[in-house]
């Protein structure tokens, strides 16, 4: 084959060129970490970096769902147990008043006891987690009265019934109410994979019990005893049975918020391995080996630099440079 | 013996003198010529002249024949008209190729999802705003990142489809330089046409025409994928499509018509027609093709790699968030504090657009099967995509919840005391469950999910380009593996010419010598010859 100086030097060029296109494209990975600089470059890989930057995203988004319901449902236990703790207190004032039913001073000192409990609990079902009422249903920041003022979600109206959102929470049967409404109204969040959980639980299903007693009454009905003019230590003793099963009403409430602790904390340990999973799997699809890299730089630099040697050594000479 | 003339020997030596001389001129040509771009060598055929007595009818036939001396016979081209023809047959896709790899390169940063202000981030981040509003319903700033970020989205949709015009505007502009590129190259061929037939009339090559001609053709099969013979008179003539371009003397120039856009609908799509039937150019390759395939024309809009048909999966994307986002949007109910009589309403639309339906021309807006009212969404495009007018200026008219919010006494609606659902985010729950949904259809087309759509519409782009970019170099390297065969047969090599001066300057000191030696021998007739004894 006939070779001129121009296929030569054309061909020389080619190669160069080629040299530093592949040497921009190393000196690319080095400097970003990443395999590819744009998408069209390995449109395969793209595929599962997608894939993983979505599950990713979800990943980050339910975790923060379960961090927050986590929180609600810790701020709902605590408000549980220091009912049960009211419960309790009741309960053993009310063996004591029930033993020393005769001493008309202690009495009026254990139904003081007693008001106070009840004020305590009433203050319970109204806490709050952080702005927001736990007990509240929907009314995260409390309803608004009659007269148009905010209000706690359980506050008592004049006859001492206590009432959530303005309803009375064990209306006399035959009543119209609007309890129906809202009773079933709960914070419910989704957590992904199709799980939703409730976060908290509505206030009605936390002071009723029994169906149709409401723990604050018994408070009050046991206040009414003790600082009537006639207490019957029968009665009292017979209070001791209504504080049990309220009691096994909110342990079976806090039972229930612990099951939901252990799937949300089931649920987070598999999200974190997912998480481990798809970071993996997005650092495979778009991270480059730098290792490799440089050691591909470094035999792509050999290669220019030959090549460089090369072009100075064969364009030079010609037959001119030997004739005289 | 027949009768030499005296003076025939000086004469021979004269004509490889001449020769010589010409050949050193031919050398000189070349060699200046080495980087002339579409030069092609030239080579000096010389042949010998009969000899003298051949033409003389009375000649001894016991007589050697001696020839009469060279003469420049022709001045060749040293090329192959069929590495031509491989090397213009390469260069239509290559060119393509190279054109649409080009184009495809300006969309694809705007497809780029990995970046932070990549519409798949925006559409992200308006997916983790839904969801921040599930688990935090009523706080007014998660409301205002919901505004925000659905107006982040919208733009992001506007920005890329306003970059998708742009683009298209470049490859008009680009159809149009070509367009009259084309023409130029033909009315310069056909010149040359003209002045190379004047040229050979008497008998010789024009060869550095040709090569301009040549390089013209080169030139002209890039552009677009042209075939070519050479009739009669060395004419050349140029067909695109099968329809005569250049017929030797004869150009049938093209020109730009105006046609409609598939993504605006105004007439602004350049193509190129015949100027004398209006007849459509019929092409396959070259750079002309590759503006019109990447501009998406009327015939070329659902080309899966033209700039309108990415426009327009972006347009269906766009509809299918407005028309399923709204659906699930407008059932829910409004924050009263949005409402000047604290009315919490439904069938408000997150995004705007929505046009009612009344097919059945009753005057009313048409309810489908389970009641719920239809609307069309085709007059809304990832260009005019916004929020509603009520979301983008109330943030309170986002509609988290999925029952009445009923707070004020004034309201028919308020029932005793209740103020109920303010922190009810069932609604938002929902919307947010949309981007987990996978059977999405849009006017009959199937999205699948959201993100799966966008994901496809990058992919798309990605490989296309990828595609082009194989498909580019495959083609690039044919043909400089062509260019170098055709240089390998047609270029100047240095080395060559340098032996070719040799060649002739040697030849050229023969013949002064030969004319040495007829001086010599001429002065011994002349000078010396009978002169015996005179002195």
């Amino acid at each position: 084959m006939r070779v001129t100086n121009s296929m030569l030097v054309s061909s020389f060029m080619g190669n160069l060129s080629s040299n530093t296109a592949r040497l921009m494209e190393l000196q690319n990975q080095l400097s970003s970490g990443k395999k590819s600089a744009s998408i069209s470059d390995d449109p395969v890989s793209l595929i599962y970096s997608q894939q993983a930057r979505q599950r990713l995203q979800r990943l980050e988004m339910y975790q923060k769902n379960i961090q927050t319901t986590g929180e609600w449902l810790t701020q709902t236990e605590s408000a549980l147990s220091d009912l049960n703790e009211v419960i309790k207190s009741a309960m053993e004032a009310c063996v004591t008043a029930a033993n020393d039913i005769e001493n008309a001073g202690d009495r009026q000192n254990t139904a003081e006891y007693i008001a106070q409990l009840r004020d305590h609990f009433l203050n319970t079902l109204n806490s709050t987690y952080g702005t927001k009422f736990v007990f509240g249903g929907y009314d995260t920041t409390g309803y608004t009265n009659a007269n148009g003022e905010k209000a706690n979600p359980f506050t008592v109206n004049a006859a001492g019934d206590l009432l959530f959102n303005g309803e009375e929470v064990t209306p006399a049967p035959g009543t119209t109410t609007n309890l129906g409404n809202i009773r079933d109204d709960v914070l419910t969040f989704d957590l992904g994979l199709g799980v939703e959980m409730e976060a908290t639980m509505n206030g009605v299903d936390v002071a009723v019990y029994n169906g149709d007693e409401n723990i604050y009454g018994l408070l009050s009905d046991l206040f009414d005893e003790l600082s009537g003019d006639s207490p019957d230590a029968e009665t009292i003793s017979g209070f001791i049975s209504k504080f049990q099963d309220a009691q096994e009403h909110i342990l079976g409430l806090t039972a229930e918020l612990g099951g939901r602790q252990n799937r949300l904390e089931m649920l987070e340990n598999r999200y974190s391995m997912d998480e481990i999973n798809y970071t993996q799997m997005k650092s495979d699809a778009e991270d480059a080996d730098i290792a490799e890299v440089i050691m591909n730089l470094k035999m792509a630099e050999a290669v220019y630099n030959a090549a460089l040697a090369a072009g100075a050594n064969i364009i030079q000479p010609t037959l001119m440079d030997f004739l005289r | 013996m027949g009768i030499r003339p005296t003076f025939f020997g000086l004469e021979i030596a004269r004509t490889g003198l001449v020769v010589s001389q010409k050949g050193l001129d031919v050398t000189a040509h070349n060699i200046s010529n080495v980087n002339t771009p579409g030069y092609t060598r030239q080579r000096l055929i010389q042949a010998a002249y009969a000899p003298y007595d051949a033409i003389t009818q009375f000649r001894p036939v016991d007589e050697a024949l001696v020839g009469t001396g060279a003469h420049a016979l022709i001045l060749d081209q040293v090329r192959s008209e069929f590495l031509d023809q491989q090397y213009r047959n390469a260069l239509s896709p290559t060119e393509y190729w190279n054109a649409k790899t080009q184009g495809l390169q300006y969309i694809e940063p705007l497809f780029d999802d990995s970046g932070e202000g990549s519409l798949y981030a925006s559409l992200q981040g308006f997916l983790t705003a839904l969801n921040t509003e599930t688990t935090e319903a009523n706080d007014r700033e998660q409301r205002e990142l919901i505004q925000e970020r659905g107006k982040a989205l919208t733009d992001n949709f506007n920005l890329i489809y306003s970059r998708l015009l742009a683009l298209q505007e470049d490859q008009n502009l680009a159809v149009d330089t070509v367009t009259r590129r084309i023409n130029t190259i033909a009315n310069n061929i056909a010149e040359l046409n003209k002045t190379i037939q004047s040229y050979e009339v008497a008998g010789q090559p024009a060869n550095d025409l040709r090569d301009q001609r040549n390089s013209l053709l080169d030139e002209l099969s890039g552009l677009a994928d042209i075939t070519y013979d050479i009739g009669a008179d060395n004419q050349l003539s140029i067909q695109i499509g099968g329809k005569d371009l250049v017929k030797h003397l004869t150009v049938t120039e093209l020109k730009c018509v105006e046609t409609k856009n598939p993504l605006t609908g105004k007439m602004d799509i350049l193509t190129p027609v015949w100027t004398d039937n209006d007849a459509p150019l019929e092409l396959q390759f070259g750079e002309l093709k590759a503006h019109l395939d990447l501009q998406g024309g009327a015939n070329d809009a659902d080309d899966d790699s033209s700039i309108a048909y990415f426009a327009k999966q972006l347009d269906t994307l766009a509809r299918a968030i407005a028309q399923e986002v709204n659906r699930v949007h407008s059932g829910g109910y409004t924050h009263p504090a949005a409402d000047p009589n604290g009315e919490s309403k439904n069938g408000v639309h997150f995004f705007d657009g929505a046009v009612a339906v009344d097919d059945d021309g009753n005057g009313e807006q048409d309810t489908d099967v389970d009641g719920n009212l239809v609307w069309d969404y085709s007059a809304v495009n990832a260009g005019n995509f916004k929020l509603s007018d009520e979301v983008a200026g109330n943030v309170y008219m986002i509609a988290s919840s999925n029952e009445k919010i009923v707070m004020d006494e004034s309201d028919p609606n308020f029932n005793a005391n209740l103020m109920t659902h303010v922190g009810n985010q069932e609604n938002m729950r929902e919307i947010a469950k949309l981007f987990d949904l996978q059977n999405i259809t849009y006017n009959g087309i199937s999205i699948g999910s959201f993100e799966g759509f966008l994901n496809g519409i990058t992919l798309d782009v990605a490989t296309v380009l990828n595609h082009s970019k194989n498909t580019q170099s495959t083609y690039t390297t044919q043909s400089a593996d062509i260019s170098s065969q055709r240089e390998a047969i047609s270029g100047v090599s240095l080395d060559e010419e340098m032996t070719n001066l040799i060649k002739y300057q040697h030849a050229y000191n023969g013949a002064a010598r030969v004319i040495t030696a007829m001086d010599e021998a001429i002065n011994t007739i002349i000078n010396s010859m009978g002169i015996v004894g005179r002195g």
